[in-house]
C-alpha cells in the first residue's frame, strides 16, 4: 500500500463501514481524504498511505474532484469490500477469443462493443467515475453503466487497446470487471423485459381510451343519444377492448393453455376465462347492437395484471442480482507452471496434474497437493473452522481455501466440477430442485374455483333452458363475467410484489412466493456460528501486559494476513492514539505457530504456546499467566503469547465476537416459541463456548460439522414434520440453505449460500430476522384477506346472476370495483404507518455493522 | 354531432401513434435501466462521452 505510482486500486479496500467515526479507545479521529479510512499514522499529510495520495492527486488532477462530492452525498455508510487482490488479476480471460466470440461485436469505424459485469458498484459516484473511462484509458470511445443490472457497456478500439488492459484500469479504480454469465441469456432477458413493457404500453393505451369510450356510453345511456353515435362508440370500443385482449393479452391466454396442456390449473386459466366470456359476449353485443360490452374494465384488468406481475419479475430479477454482485469463491484465473515458466491462465483451463501458483491473499482454486513452499491456508469457506491450518509440501489443499502466508506451488489432482467444492455446489443445487414445490393457497384455490365455476355456468344454463329459452345465453355469460376472479387473480401477486418491496426497502430480498407462507411457521431456527451469529472476524479481546509489547506485537504481526496477526495489528490501531509502531527486523513467519523477529535489539516471539514455550526460561513466572491463560479458554478466547528476554511479557485473547444484537435475538425467538441451534463445522469447544454466550441449548449445539451433517441435522429435522429456518452465510452452509424449508442468507456471505437461500439479509444483522418474519406474516394476512373478501364477492354475485337479478351492466361495473378494492386494502395493508424506526434492527442497520467486520478492513 | 365519426378515429390514431412511439422506445431500450438515469441527471458537466484520444496524463507518474 505504500507505493505512491499508480496503485490506487488497493486503497479501495480499506474502506469501512462507519464513515465518520471509529469506536475505539482513541475515539472520533480523523479519516483519509482518499478511502476513509481512520488515520492512525503521521506522514501523509490527510491520507493514510502513498497509495491512497496519490489515487486522490490523480483523480483531482484529472478534474474528478466531483467524486468525493457525490460519494460523500450517495453514500451513507454503504460501501461494500473490494477484495484487494483482484486489482492484481491479468483480466487475461477477456482478451481470449472464445470471449470475444460471444460477447464482443463490431460497431462502426472498427470499434468494438463490449457488455460487461461491473463489481463494487454503490453508488451515483461510482456511475459518474466509471462513465468517464474515455478521459482516463486511451482506446475506450464511450462508456455507459447500468446501474440496476450491474453492467457497464464500453465501445473501445481494439487498435489502441486491449480489454484487458481496459480490465485492469478499472481495477485501479477498485471496481471489477467479469464477463456476463452468458451473452445469450442476458440478451433474452432484455428482450423479455422490453417486450413486458411494450406490453404494458399497448394495454395502458387501450384501457385509457376504452374508459373514455365507456364514460361517454353510460353518459349516453343516462341521457340519452342517437343511435348512430351509439353504435360508432360501441364499435370503437369494440376494436380499442379486442386490441388489449388480443396483443398484450394474449399472455394470459398462452399461460391458461399451457394450464390445460400439463393439468395444472393455476391462476391464467380463470382470467383467460373471464376474459374470453367477456370478449365474445362483447362481440356478439356489438354485432348485434345491442347488450352490455365489458371492454373498458377488460382493458383494465389486462393492465393492472401486468403491471402487478412486472413488478414481482422485477423484484426478483433485483434479488437475484444482489446476489450476482458478491464476491465469487472461486478466482477468475491463476498462475500456472510450465517447464519453468509462469503463465497467466483461466481457471476452467487448467488440468489435473498441473502444477500452479497461489500467491498470498489469493485464493486456491483447485484441489491438489502442496509441491513447494510451506504456508497457511483459511479453509472457513468451505469448513467454517475459524483457525487457519498449517500446510507443507505434501499436504493436500481443497479449492476455496485461502493462502495466508508464502507463495506455494500446488499440483492439481481434480479441478472444477471434480473439487469438493464443485461437488459441495452440485450437492446444493439437487438440494435446491429436491424441495417440494408447495403450490400457494390462492393458486391452488383458483384451481378449484375455475372447475367449480364451469360445472356451475353448466348448471344454470341446463335451468335456464327449461325456464326461458331466450335468455339463457346472456344468463351464462353473465355467471362468467361476474365469476372471473380478477380480484382473486390480482391479490396474491399484488400482495406479494407489495411485500417483497417493503421487504427489499429494509433490506431483505425475498425470492419466491412460497417464502412468504414459509416464513410464517418456523419450529427450529438454526444459526451458523461464523459470520452469522458472530462478526465473523478475529478481533483482540483482551491484552494483558504493557501497551509497549502491543506494538511491538503489531510491528511484527504487520506482515501477516493471519487472522489472528490482523486481529493484533487491529487491536494495537484501535487502543493507540495513532502512534507508529517500531521498526521490527529479521521478521519470520512460522505458519500456524507465530512470528519472530528483532525489535529495538531484542528478539520477540508472538504465537502460540507451543512456539513461545522453548523460549521461556523463567519457568517460575508462568504459573499467573498459565492461570490467565485456562481463565480465557474458558471464555472462548484463543491467548496470544509474547516473549521476549526468557520470560512472558504480555498476553493478548482473541476471539470472533458475538454480534451485540445476537444475545438478546436470541432470548427473543426462544420467548418466542423458537428452537434455536447451532450448526458450525467450526471446532466443537469453540462453538459450545459461543453457544453458551449466546444462550443456545447445549443440546441444540453441533459443533465441527461437515456441510453434510449440517444437511442431515435439517433434513432430520424436515422428515419429522417440522419447519426449519437456516441462517448462515458460508459456501459450508450452502446445502443446508437450500435444504431449509426457508434459507436466509447474510450480508457479506459467499455467493453460493446466497443462490441456495430464499431470503437474503442485505442489512446483516440477525434483527432482519424478525422484520422478515413480521413482513411475511403480514403479507400472509393480506393474501388470505384479499382472497377471502373477492371469493366473497364472487360467491354473491355469481347467486345473483344465476337468478337472473343482476343486470350486465351492474355486473360490468361490479367487475373493476372489486379489483380496485383488493387493490386498495392491499396497499393499505402495508402502509408506512408503522414505525419501523422503533425496530432494533432498524436502529442497528442504520448504524451500519460495527467498523472491522467487514473483512475489508486491516 | 357528425364530426364525431371523424373525431373518434382521430383520437384512436392518435392512440395508436403513442402506441407506435412507446414501442419504438421501449425497443431501443430505454426502459432498460429506470435507476442510473436518475443519478446520471445529477451530473454535471455536458461531455460525459466525449472521445479521448490522448493518452494517459503525466500527473499519474508525478507522484
Amino acid at each position: 500500500m505504500a507505493t505512491g505510482q499508480g496503485e490506487p486500486a488497493g486503497s479501495a479496500d480499506r474502506k469501512i463501514s462507519d464513515p465518520l467515526r471509529l469506536e475505539g479507545a482513541a475515539g472520533a479521529r480523523a479519516l483519509c481524504l482518499h478511502c476513509r479510512t481512520p488515520l492512525s499514522e503521521e506522514g501523509w499529510d490527510g491520507y493514510c498511505c502513498g497509495g491512497c495520495k496519490a489515487a486522490h492527486r490523480w483523480i483531482t488532477s484529472q478534474g474528478m474532484e466531483d467524486y468525493y462530492r457525490l460519494r460523500d452525498r450517495w453514500d451513507e455508510g454503504r460501501w461494500e469490500p473490494v477484495d484487494g487482490s483482484l486489482a492484481e488479476e491479468s483480466y487475461a480471460e477477456l482478451d481470449a477469443p472464445g470471449f470475444w466470440k460471444e460477447h464482443v461485436e463490431g460497431v462502426q469505424g472498427g470499434w468494438m462493443e463490449v457488455t460487461l459485469r461491473l463489481h463494487g458498484l454503490h453508488c451515483a459516484a461510482c456511475v459518474w467515475l466509471l462513465e468517464r473511462l474515455p478521459q482516463w484509458v486511451p482506446g475506450v470511445i464511450a462508456s455507459r453503466v447500468q446501474m440496476s443490472r450491474r453492467t457497464i457497456q464500453l465501445v473501445f478500439d481494439p487498435q489502441a487497446t486491449s480489454l484487458s488492459q481496459v480490465g485492469r484500469q478499472i481495477a485501479k479504480a477498485g471496481y471489477r470487471v467479469s464477463p456476463l454469465g452468458s451473452a445469450q441469456e442476458e440478451r433474452l432477458q432484455r428482450q423479455e423485459q422490453r417486450q413486458e413493457w411494450m406490453r404494458i404500453g399497448i394495454a395502458f393505451a387501450c384501457s385509457g381510451n376504452a374508459m373514455m369510450l365507456a364514460a361517454a356510453l353510460y353518459a349516453g345511456s343516462w341521457y340519452g343519444m342517437a343511435s348512430e353515435h351509439l353504435q360508432l362508440m360501441r364499435w370503437a370500443s369494440c376494436v380499442v377492448g379486442l386490441v388489449a385482449l388480443l396483443v398484450p393479452g394474449a399472455v394470459f391466454f398462452r399461460g391458461a393453455w399451457q394450464a390445460i396442456v400439463h393439468r395444472t390449473p393455476h391462476m391464467d386459466l380463470p382470467v383467460a376465462l373471464g376474459l374470453g366470456a367477456g370478449a365474445i359476449s362483447g362481440l356478439w353485443n356489438t354485432l348485434r347492437g345491442e347488450g352490455e360490452l365489458y371492454y373498458d374494465s377488460l382493458s383494465m384488468l389486462v393492465l393492472l395484471l401486468l403491471v402487478g406481475r412486472m413488478i414481482q419479475g422485477r423484484q426478483q430479477r433485483a434479488a437475484v442480482r444482489a446476489v450476482d454482485l458478491l464476491h465469487q469463491v472461486m478466482p477468475r484465473s491463476t498462475k500456472r507452471i510450465r517447464d519453468g515458466l509462469v503463465e497467466a491462465v483461466a481457471v476452467e483451463s487448467l488440468q489435473p496434474g498441473d502444477t500452479i501458483e497461489v500467491d498470498p491473499g489469493r485464493t486456491i482454486p483447485v484441489d491438489g497437493r502442496v509441491v513447494q513452499g510451506s504456508s497457511a491456508i483459511d479453509t472457513a469457506v468451505l469448513t467454517g473452522e475459524s483457525t487457519p491450518k498449517p500446510v507443507v509440501p505434501g499436504d493436500g489443499v481443497t479449492a476455496g481455501s485461502l493462502n495466508l502466508h508464502t507463495t506455494v506451488r500446488i499440483e492439481a489432482l481434480s479441478v472444477g466440477e471434480q473439487t469438493r467444492m464443485g461437488q459441495l455446489v452440485r450437492s446444493i443445487e439437487q438440494a435446491m430442485r429436491h424441495r417440494a414445490p408447495i403450490l400457494q393457497w390462492a393458486d391452488a384455490a383458483s384451481g378449484w374455483f375455475v372447475q367449480i365455476v364451469l360445472a356451475w355456468a353448466i348448471v344454470v344454463g341446463a335451468i335456464w333452458w327449461q325456464v326461458d329459452r331466450s335468455v339463457w345465453v346472456e344468463r351464462v355469460v353473465t355467471v362468467l363475467i361476474v365469476a372471473c376472479p380478477c380480484a382473486l387473480g390480482l391479490a396474491t401477486p399484488l400482495a406479494v410484489a407489495v411485500g417483497m418491496g417493503s421487504a427489499a426497502r429494509r433490506g431483505i430480498w425475498i425470492r419466491g412466493s412460497n417464502t412468504f407462507q414459509l416464513l410464517t411457521e418456523p419450529r427450529w431456527l438454526f444459526l451458523d456460528k461464523t459470520g452469522t451469529l458472530t462478526e465473523g472476524q478475529m478481533r483482540l479481546q483482551r491484552w494483558q501486559g504493557s501497551p509497549t509489547w502491543l506494538a511491538a506485537a503489531a510491528a511484527l504481526e504487520g506482515t501477516s494476513l493471519h487472522p489472528v496477526a490482523m486481529s493484533i495489528v487491529q487491536g494495537w490501531k484501535e487502543r493507540s492514539g495513532g502512534e507508529t509502531v517500531p521498526l521490527a527486523t529479521e521478521c519470520r513467519s512460522h505458519p500456524g505457530q507465530g512470528v519472530e523477529g528483532v525489535i529495538e535489539g531484542r528478539k520477540l516471539r508472538v504465537g502460540s504456546w507451543r512456539w513461545v514455550d522453548p523460549m521461556v526460561a523463567d519457568r517460575l513466572s508462568l504459573v499467573p499467566w498459565k492461570e490467565l491463560e485456562s481463565r480465557w479458554l474458558a471464555e472462548g478466547l484463543s491467548p496470544v503469547w509474547v516473549v521476549s528476554g526468557g520470560a512472558v511479557v504480555a498476553m493478548g485473547g482473541v476471539a470472533d465476537a458475538l454480534r451485540p444484537e445476537a444475545c438478546q435475538a436470541v432470548a427473543r425467538w426462544k420467548a418466542q416459541g423458537l428452537r434455536v441451534g447451532l450448526l458450525s463445522g467450526d471446532h466443537p469447544e469453540i462453538v459450545r463456548q459461543t453457544a453458551k454466550l449466546a444462550g443456545i441449548d447445549p443440546e441444540s449445539t453441533w459443533g465441527g460439522a461437515t456441510p453434510e451433517e449440517k444437511l442431515r441435522v435439517i433434513q432430520e429435522r424436515r422428515s419429522a414434520g417440522q419447519r426449519v429456518w437456516m441462517v448462515g452465510d458460508g459456501v459450508n452452509d450452502g446445502a443446508a440453505l437450500a435444504a431449509a424449508d426457508v434459507g436466509i442468507a447474510m450480508r457479506g456471505g459467499a455467493e453460493i449460500s446466497l443462490q441456495a437461500a430464499g431470503v437474503y439479509l442485505a442489512s446483516g444483522s440477525l434483527d432482519g430476522i424478525d422484520q422478515a418474519r413480521d413482513l411475511a406474516g403480514r403479507t400472509m394476512t393480506s393474501i388470505r384477506r384479499n382472497a377471502i373478501a373477492s371469493l366473497s364477492y364472487n360467491l354473491f354475485s355469481i347467486s345473483l346472476a344465476s337468478l337472473g337479478w343482476l343486470h350486465p351492466l351492474t355486473a360490468a361495473l361490479l367487475m373493476p370495483l372489486s379489483s380496485i378494492t383488493v387493490i386498495l386494502v392491499t396497499l393499505l395493508g402495508h402502509w408506512p404507518s408503522r414505525p419501523w424506526q422503533q425496530w432494533p434492527g432498524a436502529i442497528a442497520t442504520s448504524h451500519g455493522r460495527p467498523e472491522g467486520g467487514w473483512g475489508g478492513g486491516e | 354531432m357528425s364530426v364525431l365519426f371523424l373525431a373518434v378515429p382521430i383520437a384512436l390514431l392518435f392512440a395508436g401513434g403513442a402506441v407506435v412511439a412507446f414501442w419504438l422506445a421501449a425497443r431501443q431500450g430505454q426502459f432498460d435501466d429506470l435507476d442510473t438515469p436518475a443519478w446520471r441527471m445529477l451530473q454535471d458537466e455536458a461531455d460525459r462521452l466525449r472521445p479521448s484520444s490522448q493518452p494517459l496524463e503525466e500527473e499519474q507518474k508525478s507522484e
